[in-house]
Parts: C-alpha cells; sequence; structure tokens
C-alpha cells in the first residue's frame, strides 16, 4: 500500500502515480503511518513519529535459518527473533542496550523494579515494563500468534536494557511489599554481598550448578519451568545438570507475569499505536490471560517484572561487560530443529504461587533443546547470584499473597447486583402497587395543548368527514401510544369521522388493526392503507396518491372502499392526524404537510418524549400544529374531554409514581456516589 | 428543521438553503485542494476517538474484537448521513484492525448497512494482501426493529468476548440497552450520538461519548484524508457563519 | 475496463443521482422533483432488496454459530427456527386469506409482547444510569443534567397545590428555553456535518460505493 502524499488516496503497491491524482508517488517516502498519519520511509517497520507498527504483521516472514547466529560479546548483531518488542520510548526506555559495568548488578533489577514501579505509579496505569528478560519464551501463544512463533522474524527491536535511574525508593508494587526484609532497597544489601558458596546454605539444586561452567550470558533455558516443589531438584534443572546448566535458570516467575511477558515476547508482537496502546488498564487483563493468572494475582501488576532472570553476571572474569541482548550461541542453537525429543512430562504444581495451573505452562513444547548444543559455563556461579538464587528460593517458599484485589472485585459485583436488584424493584412497585390500588395520587392533569387538539377535532370533523391518521410507531412504543391514540380515535369515531389510515412503518397497519379491534368501528368507516415505505420521501408519496393504494382490509383498491369515498389526495381530507412516537416521523409529517397543504389541519398525538420537540410545531406563531396530546397525561385530559375515565388516566398514578421513584433514585444515587466516592 | 431552525426567520428558505450548500460546497473544493497541496487543516482532537485508536490496540492484544454497533438508521432513509458517518468510522479502523488481526465485530440495525460494511472491511483485507481471511459473518444483522437491534447488539456487547463497545451512529433511547449490556469493569465503551434522544441515554452510562457533530468528525480523527479535515474545516466556519447570522438577527441588525 | 466499472462508473452514477436529488430539493421544479421522487423510490425498492440479504445474514451468522458449537448454539437454533416460522406464516397469511387470523395472532401475541418487553427494559437501564449518573460523570456537566432531568420528571407530574404549578412552569421555561437552546444548537452542528458528509459524496470525494 502506497499511499499518496499529496491527496493521501491508497494506492496498490508497487504504483508509480496516484490512482485518484495522478501526481508520482515517490518510491522513497511509501509508508503512511496507518495511526498518526505520518510518512515514513520505505521498509520501515515502526513509525518515526509514533512508534506504531507499519508492516502488516500477517505477512509471513521466512524463519531465520539455524545456522545464522550472533556474534561473540565483542561485535553481537542485534537480538533477532527472542528479543521483546516492548515499545523504546526515548525518555524512559532508551532504545540501545547499554553494557553494565559489572559493579553493583546485583541491585540492577531491584532498581529495575523500582523504577518501573515509579512509572507504573506515575502514570496510573499498568504499563509494560521492559522486562529485562529477552529470553523468555510465552508459554501459551494466543491464536493470532502462534504463526508467528515458527518464524522468528528479522527486525523486532532489541530491548531496552538500560535502567532508569532510581528516584525514590518506597514506591514498591504491593506484591514486593512483602520482600522489603529481606531484599534491601537501595544500598547493597547483605543478601548481595558475596558470600562464599560453602558457607551459605546453598539449597540443593543450585549446589549443582556450582561445579558446572556457565557461560557469560545467563539465559534461561527455553523450557519456562513450572515451578516445582522448591525443595527437591526442580525437573527443569535436573534436566540442565547433563547439558547446559545457566547460574540462573529459568527463574520461576509468576505464571501472570511469564504470560504478560509472551504478550510482549513473542517476536511480532503488535507494537501498534502508541504507548497508550500497549497500557493494559486495570481490570482490563485480556481474558486469555485472565484464564491463566491465578486468581489471588489478579491485581499484582502487569508489569511485575521478571525478576532474576537475567541480570549480567559478575564474577566471570575472562567476560568484560555483557550485552544481555545478546543470545549467546548456546541459546541461539536452540532454535527449533527438526530433530526433537519427546517433551518431557509435566508434572503437577500443588503449592506456591503457581498452585493449580499445571496443564497450563506447556513450553517444553515450544522450543526443544537441540542436541549438541554444548555451551560452556564458568567455573562458578558468583556469588552475587548464589544470592539471589537465595532469594529466589525464599521468595518460592513464601505463602502466596492474599487475595486483596479480587475481593475488591467481588464487592463491586455484588455492589452492581444489589444497585441494579434495587432499582428494579423499586420501579417494579412503584408501578405495580398503584394499578394493585388504585388511589387516586394525582389529579387529572390540564393541558394546554390537548384542550386545542378537541377543539381542533370539534371544529373540524363533522359526520362522515374523511380524516388521515398517520400510525407512527412500533410495538416497542405501542403501549404509550395506544393510551394516546385511543381517546383521540374514539372521539373521532364518535363524530362520525371516516378514518384512512397509513404508516410509514411497517408494523404500523398491524398496530392500527390491534387498536382499531377494541374500538370496533364500522366497516365503513375505516379504510386501512397500509405501509409505505421511504420514511421521509415516503410521506411525499402516501400524500400525493392516497387512492392509488389498495386497502387491507377488503383487499379491494382503495378507490373502492366506502370509507375513500371523494378522497384521492390528502387535500381531500378534513384534517391529518399524527400518531408519532418519535421526532423524526413527527418532523416528516409536519413538514411535508404544512408545505404542500399549509391550511389543512394537523394534530398530533405524541409519546412523551417527543413533546418538547413539538413545542415549536405548537407555537402559535407557527401555527404548523393545530394540538397535540402527548403522553399519558396528555391523554388523560383528553379523556376528562370525552366524559368517561380511560385507560390513559388508569395508568397515570402509576406513571406519576414511577416518575417520583427515579427523580429519589437519581437523588440518592447521586448524594451516594457523591459520599462513597465512584465505587 | 423547519419548524427547529423557525427562529431564523430567512425569507426564502429555498433561497438561503442553496446558498448554504453552494458555499459549503466551494469552500469544501478549495480548503481539500489546499489540504491536499500540503497544508494540513487544523486539528481538533476529539477523546473519545482518541480512545478508540487505544481500544483497536487493546483488541489487538487481547485477541477479542471490538464490538462496533452501527445503529439503526439505514442508507436511503433519513438517517442515512449518520450511518454513513459511522461507516466512514469503521473504514478509518478497518485497515489497522484488519492488519492487527482483529477486525472489528460489527452489528447493524438496518439491512442495507451489512453489505456496505462488509465491502469496507474485504476491501481492508484485500488492501492487506490477505482476502482470504476476510469473514463475511463479522458483519452481522440484528433486527431492522430498533429496540429488538438493541438487544441483540447488548447481547453481543454482554456475553461474545469482545475488547470494547463502541456505538457509532443513528440511535435513539434504545442505546441505553447496549450501554447498560456493555457496562462492566474490564469492558471501555464509547459511544458516538447525533440524536438528542440517544444523547439523553448515553450520557449517565459509563461510556466515552462523542456529541452531536462530532460523530460527523471521527472518521478524521483515525484517517487522516485532507477531505476529511477539509471538511472540518468547513463546518467550523459554517457554524460560526451561522452563529454571526443567528447574533445580528437577535441584536435587529437585519 | 476494470477501473471503469469498479471506480468511474460507481462514482458517476453516485454523483449524478446525488447532485440531481439534492437540486430537486432545493429548486422546485417539476421535472427535477419528478428525478428526484424517482431516484427515491428506487432507493427504497433496493432497501428491499437489502432485507433479503439481511435475512441470509442473519441465518448465516446463526447456522455458524452452531456447526461450529459456539456458546449460544442453542439460542442461534431457536432463533433460526423462530425466523424462517414467521417468514412462513406471514408468506401463508399473506397468500391465502382465511389463514391471515393465524398472522396477527403471531403479531399480537408473539411479536408485539417480546419488543414491547424489551422496550421496558429500557426505562430500567435508563434509570439505573440516572442513579449511577455521579459515579461515571462529575462537574458542572453532570449536576446540570441532574437537575434538568429532576426538573423535567417532576414538574411533568400533575402535583397539586401551588408548588406543583410553579414547578410545571418552571419545567416549560427549561424545556422551551436552555432545552431548546441546546438542542438547536445541536442539530444545527448535526446539519452541517450531514450536509458536509453528504457534500462529499456528491462531489466524488467520499466514494464508499466503489473501489478506492
Amino acid at each position: 500500500m502506497i499511499y499518496c502524499p499529496k491527496c493521501g488516496t491508497a494506492n496498490r503497491e508497487g504504483s508509480r502515480f496516484c490512482n485518484e491524482c495522478g501526481s508520482p508517488l515517490p518510491s522513497g517516502t511509501g509508508l503512511r503511518c496507518p495511526m498518526c498519519g505520518e510518512m515514513n520511509p520505505i521498509g520501515s517497520v515502526y513509525c518515526n513519529k509514533c512508534n506504531a507498527r507499519l508492516v502488516p504483521l500477517t505477512t509471513p516472514q521466512p524463519p531465520t535459518p539455524p545456522g545464522e547466529k550472533p556474534a561473540g560479546p565483542a561485535g553481537p548483531p542485534p537480538v533477532r527473533g527472542l528479543s521483546l518488542p516492548t515499545i523504546p520510548s526515548p525518555e524512559k526506555k532508551p532504545p540501545v542496550p547499554e553494557i553494565p559495568t559489572g559493579e553493583g548488578e546485583g541491585e540492577d533489577w531491584l532498581a529495575a523494579l523500582r523504577a518501573t514501579a515509579e512509572e507504573l505509579k506515575a502514570e496510573g496505569i499498568e504499563e509494560e515494563a521492559p522486562p529485562p528478560a529477552a529470553e523468555v519464551e510465552p508459554l501459551e501463544i494466543p491464536d493470532w500468534l502462534a504463526e508467528l512463533r515458527a518464524a522468528p522474524p528479522e527486525e523486532a527491536p532489541a530491548p531496552p536494557f538500560e535502567v532508569p535511574p532510581v528516584e525514590e525508593e518506597r514506591a514498591v508494587p504491593d506484591w514486593l511489599a512483602e520482600l522489603e526484609a529481606a531484599p534491601p532497597e537501595e544500598a547493597p544489601a547483605p543478601p548481595f554481598e558475596v558470600p562464599p558458596a560453602e558457607e551459605r546454605a546453598v539449597p540443593d539444586w543450585l549446589a549443582e550448578l556450582e561445579a558446572a561452567p556457565s557461560e557469560e550470558a545467563p539465559a534461561p533455558p527455553f523450557e519456562v519451568p513450572p515451578v516445582e516443589e522448591e525443595r527437591a531438584v526442580p525437573e527443569w534443572l535436573a534436566e540442565l545438570e547433563a547439558a547446559p546448566p545457566s547460574e540462573e535458570g529459568g527463574p520461576p516467575v509468576p505464571p501472570f507475569a511469564q504470560e504478560e511477558i509472551a504478550g510482549e515476547t513473542p517476536p511480532k508482537a503488535p507494537v501498534f499505536i502508541s504507548e497508550e496502546g500497549l497500557a493494559v488498564e486495570e481490570g482490563t487483563m485480556p481474558e486469555w490471560l485472565a484464564e491463566l493468572a491465578p486468581g489471588e494475582v489478579e491485581q499484582a501488576p502487569a508489569a511485575a517484572p521478571p525478576f532474576p532472570l537475567t541480570e549480567p553476571l559478575a564474577a566471570p572474569p575472562a567476560v568484560e561487560g555483557l550485552v544481555p541482548a545478546e543470545i549467546p550461541k548456546w541459546l541461539e542453537g536452540m532454535r527449533p530443529s527438526a530433530k526433537r525429543e519427546a517433551p518431557p512430562e509435566e508434572p503437577v504444581e500443588t503449592r506456591g504461587v503457581l498452585e493449580g495451573l499445571r496443564g497450563t505452562l506447556p513450553a517444553s513444547r515450544a522450543v526443544e533443546m537441540p542436541e549438541g548444543a554444548a555451551p560452556s559455563l564458568p567455573a562458578a556461579p558468583s556469588a552475587a547470584s548464589i544470592a539471589r538464587a537465595e532469594l529466589l528460593q525464599e521468595l518460592l517458599s513464601r505463602p502466596p499473597a492474599p487475595a486483596r484485589p479480587l475481593a475488591k472485585e467481588q464487592r463491586r459485583d455484588i455492589g452492581w447486583v444489589v444497585q441494579r436488584a434495587v432499582v428494579a424493584l423499586l420501579l417494579i412497585l412503584s408501578i405495580v402497587a398503584p394499578i394493585a390500588v388504585p388511589i387516586p395520587l394525582f389529579s387529572v392533569p390540564s393541558s394546554p395543548a390537548a384542550d386545542r387538539f378537541f377543539n381542533a377535532v370539534q371544529q373540524n370533523v363533522g359526520p362522515d368527514e374523511p380524516v388521515l391518521v398517520a400510525f407512527e410507531y412500533s410495538p416497542a412504543e405501542a403501549d404509550e401510544m395506544e393510551r394516546v391514540a385511543e381517546p383521540v380515535l374514539r372521539h373521532l369515531l364518535g363524530q362520525g369521522a371516516r378514518l384512512i389510515i397509513v404508516s410509514t412503518r411497517p408494523e404500523g397497519p398491524a398496530l392500527a388493526e390491534r387498536l382499531l379491534a377494541r374500538l370496533r368501528p364500522e366497516a365503513r368507516q375505516v379504510a386501512n392503507l397500509g405501509y409505505q415505505p421511504g420514511q421521509t420521501a415516503g410521506v411525499q408519496g402516501l400524500l400525493a396518491g392516497l387512492d392509488r393504494r389498495s386497502d387491507l382490509r377488503t383487499g379491494l383498491p382503495a378507490a373502492q372502499v366506502a370509507a375513500m369515498e371523494g378522497v384521492h389526495t390528502v387535500a381531500d381530507v378534513a384534517m391529518v392526524v399524527v400518531l408519532a412516537a418519535q421526532p423524526d416521523e413527527l418532523r416528516a409529517w409536519v413538514e411535508q404537510v404544512t408545505l404542500a397543504y399549509p391550511d389543512l389541519p394537523l394534530v398530533a398525538g405524541i409519546s412523551a418524549r417527543v413533546e418538547p420537540l413539538a413545542a415549536p410545531y405548537l407555537d402559535p406563531g407557527a401555527g404548523q400544529l393545530r394540538g397535540t396530546v402527548a403522553g399519558l397525561a396528555g391523554a388523560a385530559a383528553y379523556e376528562a374531554h370525552l366524559g368517561a375515565g380511560g385507560r390513559a388516566g388508569f395508568y397515570l398514578n402509576s406513571l406519576g409514581l414511577a416518575q417520583l421513584t427515579v427523580v429519589g433514585l437519581m437523588l440518592v444515587g447521586a448524594a451516594i456516589f457523591l459520599v462513597g466516592g465512584r465505587r | 428543521m423547519t419548524g427547529l431552525l423557525g427562529g431564523l426567520e430567512i425569507t426564502g428558505m429555498h433561497l438561503a438553503a442553496l446558498l448554504l450548500v453552494v458555499l459549503a460546497f466551494l469552500l469544501l473544493l478549495l480548503l481539500t485542494a489546499r489540504a491536499r497541496a500540503g497544508r494540513p487543516a487544523q486539528y481538533r482532537p476529539l477523546p473519545p476517538f482518541e480512545q478508540l485508536s487505544v481500544r483497536l490496540g487493546a483488541s489487538a492484544e487481547s485477541g477479542a474484537p471490538l464490538h462496533l454497533s452501527l445503529g439503526s438508521g439505514g442508507l436511503g432513509g433519513d438517517r442515512t448521513l449518520a450511518s454513513l458517518a459511522a461507516l466512514q468510522v469503521l473504514e478509518g479502523l478497518a485497515d489497522a484492525a484488519v492488519a492487527y488481526g482483529r477486525p472489528p465485530l460489527v452489528t447493524a440495525g438496518d439491512p442495507t448497512l451489512v453489505p456496505v460494511a462488509q465491502d469496507l472491511l474485504r476491501r481492508a483485507y484485500r488492501r492487506q494482501g490477505t482476502p482470504e481471511r476476510y469473514d463475511p459473518t463479522s458483519v452481522r444483522l440484528v433486527a431492522p426493529q430498533p429496540v429488538v437491534y438493541a438487544a441483540g447488539a447488548a447481547d453481543v456487547a454482554a456475553h461474545e468476548r469482545v475488547a470494547g463497545n463502541v456505538a457509532l451512529g443513528a440511535f435513539r433511547e434504545e442505546v441505553s440497552l447496549i450501554a447498560h449490556a456493555g457496562e462492566r469493569p474490564s469492558l471501555p465503551q464509547i459511544a458516538a450520538a447525533d440524536q438528542p434522544q440517544a444523547l439523553g441515554a448515553l450520557y449517565p452510562a459509563d461510556a466515552s461519548l462523542a456529541i452531536g457533530e462530532e460523530l460527523y468528525a471521527g472518521a478524521a480523527q483515525l484517517a487522516r484524508f485532507p477531505r476529511y479535515l477539509a471538511s472540518l474545516r468547513v463546518q467550523d466556519i459554517l457554524r460560526l457563519l451561522i452563529v454571526a447570522v443567528v447574533l445580528l438577527k437577535v441584536l435587529g441588525l437585519f | 475496463m476494470d477501473r471503469l466499472t469498479k471506480r468511474t462508473l460507481p462514482t458517476a452514477v453516485a454523483v449524478a443521482a446525488g447532485l440531481l436529488t439534492l437540486i430537486g430539493y432545493l429548486i422546485p421544479y417539476p421535472v427535477l422533483a419528478f428525478a428526484r421522487d424517482q431516484l427515491i423510490r428506487w432507493a427504497v425498492i433496493v432497501a428491499a432488496f437489502a432485507f433479503v440479504l439481511g435475512f441470509f445474514n442473519v441465518l448465516e451468522v446463526h447456522l455458524r454459530r452452531i456447526t461450529r458449537r459456539r456458546p449460544g448454539g442453542f439460542y442461534s437454533a431457536v432463533l433460526i427456527l423462530s425466523a424462517l416460522v414467521t417468514l412462513g406464516i406471514t408468506l401463508v397469511g399473506s397468500f391465502s386469506a382465511p389463514l391471515r387470523p393465524l398472522n396477527d395472532w403471531w403479531f399480537d401475541y408473539i411479536l408485539y409482547p417480546l419488543q414491547a418487553s424489551a422496550a421496558g427494559l429500557i426505562a430500567f437501564t435508563l434509570a439505573l444510569a440516572a442513579f449511577r449518573l455521579l459515579r461515571g460523570r462529575r462537574g458542572g456537566e453532570a449536576f446540570l443534567f441532574l437537575l434538568g432531568a429532576t426538573l423535567v420528571l417532576l414538574g411533568s407530574l400533575p402535583l397539586p397545590g401551588v408548588a406543583g404549578a410553579q414547578l410545571a412552569a418552571l419545567r416549560e421555561w427549561w424545556l422551551t428555553v436552555p432545552s431548546m437552546a441546546g438542542m438547536r444548537g445541536l442539530l444545527i452542528g448535526v446539519g452541517l456535518g450531514t450536509l458536509l458528509i453528504g457534500l462529499r459524496v456528491i462531489a466524488g470525494l467520499d466514494r464508499p460505493h466503489s473501489e478506492p
């Protein structure tokens, strides 16, 4: 797609001239950002201006050849395929990976956590922190990603590794707060001071690592391990014993965090729009993610940084300066190869934060450890990393955090249900009670507009005079409109008028018959000319050719029906009555009738919702409407004119009480939410 | 409009309307040409439609589509242009949504909207080079009666896996059903309507709301084609003109 | 050729039809009015075809839901069944007069109550939204809304006494002055919006009908 820089028209790929304006399409600037409109050079993957993705994800990418591996630490090419396509925002997350100095890295990840928490707090959103770990493989890949996993794409940006400076110490997410006692916040803390491995109570599983050489880039193996029981050697580690033990091991990131990372990790994850676009607001956890997350961690920050995933190694003297974004050779070698082993059996998780997540961590099937990957690791893990491993171990042995956020959510839901129930109950009560116990609460309302309507009928409609009645309401509005129409039609029939019924709504004729069945007019008094499509244009058509239609009741052409005698166009009727439930139809009728026949008396029975909009037409200066009967109140007033009480008056009590109830609810609700906040 | 504009008392309604239309037409052509020549027209951001871009991204992330209700106005009826405005917003969304692999789930309340909406999505797929992925059932006719339509669209908002509930187009008070069904903490709602009844129903609901003519500016927010920006500008100029006429009239200056 | 049929021709037709209709409204000349009415009649016919297409769209969507065993398949089956039954009853009723009462019965006792009860729900959702008004919105606007709604609802009640009359007068003022002013402003803005979107189509700038 090439967007014309002149007119913005989208042209086919490869076009040289714009289809729209004919101006030449510059081959150099071809990609228009779909989100912000910025023009970007062809070949760009992300927009210069807003960082939205320019290249559609659906384009299949050739898989990286397995032989293509990053070079050594000396001249590392950018990470490919496995990097995290987080949005590199210039101020916060410089996209250029910075090489840690090698001193005090112990704090780096904590500092990153803190800084991230700061950001989160400052922005009030749960934003994906750039997880320092590039190597976490998604545990469960959503559909839209599944097809991409086989093909590590080319241009995924390197994950930003530079840790933002730490400003404050305290803004640690809840779940981390518990850790305060153990890992100190700012200063290099005891656990990080390098203790001799023997002196510290090194857990079994770590002890095994000591002998094993570890490579410089401590990348976890691709099989992200389900967290096992803490004591025994985790299976994932056991597997590593034979092959390449990494000093950190696959860190047991909580599954929710894993998933969050997974959302970001996949090579071609859609990095769209802007940073906001990525922001997952509170409670808007994607469903596929929510399903996986254990309930109690629901509110844990989405950006839970995968803690000790990849700090650079401190000790190994051979290594000068790690580039965490690199993928070491041995890891590169783990790219999917033709030869696969059977996936290891997945153990059942029964404890810890991952409890109950047994079946949901099929990462071991995603990428297998290829044969022949025999990395060399440093002779001994650094003491700092051992300390971190201990911390990790301790984290794992902690009981899960209390389920505060979920409880809050539940309370909110209960509140929602209660609110709905109370409102529904009050409404039903206020409507049913006056019907069950008919005590007149309200007097019959006065309605000058209804009085004018009544007088107009008295003056203009004599015996045997034709009246055009437009039924412009549907069953949805019929409960109110039938109350309005009934006294009006009864009055007209009582005057001896002939009713010519039309409608621009498909259900109109049927609703007219429904109402007439109660009023029982003589057959010669009514002609039902049916439904005219076309809305406003339909009204025009109706006015001009009443006699061209046919009568629904008899099936005869309109000209042969008794009620239509002498009526050809609307000019021949004594009065037009519009029964309109919505402003559109009222407007159509008023405009068309008064435009063509300014002297024809026009009155309207309308629903209460149309009343405010009908007011201008009633203005004696405008003179477009001779009167209206609006809603139940107007109908009750009209019934009073007719002398006999009717249904409208009967339901008026219900309506009035319901209106009072709504006013009460509104005021009470306002008070509650004003005092109690927005919960 | 006669009754509602009755206060203006312009003699010769036809003449005044003709004048207005011709003026608007010329201004539109002029400003569109200028905008195409590279002079971008001014542009007012509208929060609900900015939200819409964001929700589109979230939809791609979560793997659930946006639910887009197009309302009950059809093409060919009185509400044609409100429906057309909603369709243009869909057009503005379609390319990005299709590129992300999550086309919106569109519900329509009038059968004439269905083929047009389907065509917009189909074209977007073809522009992306994946015409075979186009699914005609992502556009659904619910019912031609407004209330029944609202009930059906509310069911989609309440029970299908959607990442956002968007209502644009010709609605009346029945839109309250859709807004109610979509009211849950995890489901952001965006609405744009131009009918007073719909606005009365939407205002108290929990939704980011574009009011009145903003519905017609939504497409410009999503796809800043020169013609859209130019027409926003013309709209502003004409509005100022009308305000001036009304004021002069009120002050008795003509 | 491709370009002609997919782009030029539809645009030309749309522009011509749009201009003709517009001019027919603006210049009251009989021939123009006739052409305009004819075009509008065609639009109505096209819309009727759209109903047929729409019916098949409904069937397709719900059949697919059943065959793919998506949740709610049962309701889809009910929907398809009732759509077919309604179609059948309507067809039978329109061809055979003795069976017309079946048609009426179906309307009076199935379609009417269903629509009416769905509409009844609107009262509930509106009341609930009014109750929760200040939860979502704050500030002067929300309080104005609250004030206006209270005034209109109370003022339309036939309350006895002087207070009732004053409330009614206040409601009348609210509806005819501030509310009407706002509504006119809204409608003028909407009118301009519709005018421009229509002009864009008529000028061939927007082409919802043809290939770009």
